[in-house]
């Protein structure tokens, strides 16, 4: 029976003697019941020579509580807490099996002392993600992006001091859910916790522009906001000065194509003036005499080159009577259709005119009345005007403001100017001009000629000049004057080496056979 | 076409330099118009090599404009050349013309 409960008793007498012990502890000690009796018990269980130093037996307080632990000889293992009752002068001790309690004891008091380790490394964990986490924070409100911690409920776990200033512009108002910021009662349509995928937004709040950043966690969001607006405005100001510049780039294309549209128009006025210029030049030559007079004992040279379709420059045979030949050479200033007009107008007014008159000074006299009253630029006429007796062989002659004629006197071999002053016509009304008279004798040469003559210059700027001239109609003076005309107008072109004349020449040559 | 001018007492001295032709001859104008507005001006054409058709066109032009405001232009300091072409065109009757400086300032 008390076997059964596994409770190990013995029996001991004064001497510490065993007189009993249960079937248990027999076995568990591995020594049979008749070894164990009689053996002292502090021997048996302690291995002690004498009795156990705090047996309470010895101490006589057997209420003290005596622990074995117990190691057998055949390796067996238990603890025990003894009870000791006394009868008769000896002692029953019950051992009461602890084995397992204690175990259980033992490894609880390890668990325990791992879950104060637990505890304190949690602590220890726990402070340092509090520093962390207020290393964070701080970081965060040191942040120039405004930030926040959103956890599924939409509620602002965080948020740092730079978004508040954003939003609330430093004033502390207490907002709870994530949504409040951005203007709404109820979660946003672009909550990146219903559109996942979703990490970036862009959003107006009060005027001002924020790209929002959205970053995952199992339970949380990081909301970071930046204030764009600046960037926004200048992306818009580069936008609009780029429109501007779009608009203006074309204004130049429409400008461009009304210029290239303008020019063609030019072209073709300018063509049309070229032809314009052109009738004019045919109408002009047509004005000029046809053919050069075929007179006994005479004999005539004439050469006219326009630089332009219409010329300033005018040459005429008159019949002044029958016996009376004038010849006209004019130069009317400046170039052109106005020059051209002026200069049919002097023809016209020439072959009205000197009919039946003689004298080569009335004859301008009465050219300039008429000139003064008819043009109306700034221009003025310059002729030359002589009036040949055939007869006779005599000429009278006048200027209005031409240069020189020259004469060759074939009985001096030398060239002499014809000076004869006159005003220009066309300038001042009511005008006297200078008359002269000269004899003509064989071999003679009257060279009539325009400025465009003696002006023609090389590529050094040098003019053909009066000196040259002279000497080539010394140097040619046997030739008829038209061979002279062209010896003299290979040596203008081999002196200006130029393509073109500057201006009109005209030469009209005379020789008395 | 480079031109100098001297302002005295008398009046102003325009010199200019160079040929007087249908290029040179606007400006010189424009200078003599401005310049007569604020005393007597003689043309000096001295340093003047040769003056054309077209020259002597404005020339005669500022004569006449000069002229509707009761204005003269004197001339002076003229090569043989200038003085013949004055000579033979009339124009030495028109205008005002005088050998010196001196005595184109003077009169």
């Amino acid at each position: 029976m008390i076997d059964e409960f596994k409770t190990s008793i013995y029996k001991i007498d004064s001497n510490f003697k065993v007189v009993f012990v249960s079937e248990s502890l027999s076995s568990f000690l591995g020594i049979p019941i008749d070894d164990i009796i009689g053996k002292s018990c502090y021997s048996l269980l302690s291995q002690y020579s004498s009795p156990c130093k705090f047996c309470p037996i010895i101490r006589n307080d057997l209420e003290l509580k005596y622990y074995y632990e117990i190691v057998s000889d055949n390796g067996n293992y238990g603890y025990f807490i003894a009870n000791i009752t006394k009868s008769d002068e000896k002692h029953l001790i019950s051992m009461l099996d602890m084995t397992e309690m204690r175990a259980y004891h033992l490894s609880n008091k390890h668990k325990i002392k791992e879950q104060k380790a637990d505890i304190s490394r949690l602590k220890n964990e726990l402070s340092f993600n509090k520093r962390k986490l207020s290393f964070f924070e701080r970081s965060l409100d040191k942040s120039q992006a405004g930030a926040m911690f959103i956890d599924r409920d939409y509620n602002i776990v965080h948020i740092n001091l730079k978004l508040r200033k954003l939003i609330f512009d430093g004033i502390d108002i207490n907002i709870s859910k994530c949504y409040n910021i951005y203007g709404y009662s109820s979660p946003c349509f672009f909550c990146p916790w219903s559109n996942t995928g979703n990490d970036r937004h862009s959003k107006v709040i009060d005027d001002k522009s924020f790209i929002i950043e959205f970053t995952r966690m199992d339970h949380y969001i990081l909301e970071v906001l930046r204030d764009v607006t600046k960037e926004v405005l200048q992306i818009q100001s580069i936008k609009e000065s780029q429109d501007r510049l779009i608009e203006k780039q074309k204004q130049m294309e429409i400008l461009n194509m009304d210029l290239i549209s303008t020019n063609d128009k030019l072209k073709v006025i300018q063509g049309a003036m070229d032809d314009e210029l052109k009738r004019v030049g045919y109408i002009q030559s047509s004005l000029l005499p046809k053919s050069i007079p075929v007179i006994d004992g005479y004999d005539f040279g004439v050469i006219f080159i326009s630089t332009k379709y219409a010329s300033g420059d005018y040459y005429d045979f008159i019949d002044a009577s029958e016996t009376n030949l004038g010849i006209v050479l004019a130069d009317v200033s400046g170039h052109g259709t106005p020059a051209a007009v002026i200069m049919a107008m002097t023809r016209a007014i020439m072959r009205s005119y000197t009919l039946g008159v003689t004298s080569s000074s009335s004859v301008l006299s009465m050219i300039n009345e008429v000139l003064c009253d008819n043009i109306y630029t700034k221009d003025f006429v310059t002729m030359f005007y002589l009036v040949l007796d055939i007869e006779k062989s005599s000429i009278n002659y006048s200027s209005a403001g031409h240069h020189p004629v020259l004469y060759y006197d074939a009985s001096e071999f030398m060239v002499k100017k014809l000076n004869v002053n006159g005003l220009l016509l066309g300038i001042f009304k009511e005008q006297e001009y200078e008359e002269k008279v000269l004899t003509l004798n064989s071999g003679d040469i009257l060279f009539l000629y325009t400025d465009g003559l003696i002006e023609v210059i090389n590529k050094d700027n040098e003019q053909y000049g009066y000196d040259r001239l002279l000497s080539k109609i010394i140097m040619y003076s046997s030739l008829s004057p038209k061979l002279m005309i062209d010896e003299i107008m290979q040596d203008v072109k081999e002196f200006t080496n130029l393509e073109s004349y500057r201006d009109d020449i005209t030469i009209v040559a005379i020789k008395k056979d | 076409m480079e031109m100098n001018i001297k302002e005295s007492s008398k009046g102003f001295v325009i010199y200019p330099n160079g040929d007087i032709d249908i290029k040179s001859s606007p400006m010189l104008k424009s200078k003599v118009l401005e310049l007569a507005d604020r005393g007597s001006v003689v043309l000096s054409l001295k340093h003047v090599n040769y003056i054309n058709s077209s020259g002597l066109r404005e020339i005669v032009d500022l004569f006449k404009i000069l002229k509707e405001s009761d204005k003269e232009l004197r001339l002076c300091e003229m090569s043989i050349d200038m003085k013949e072409l004055f000579s033979f065109t009339g124009l030495s009757k028109v205008f005002k013309i005088y050998d010196t400086e001196k005595d184109a300032l003077g009169s």
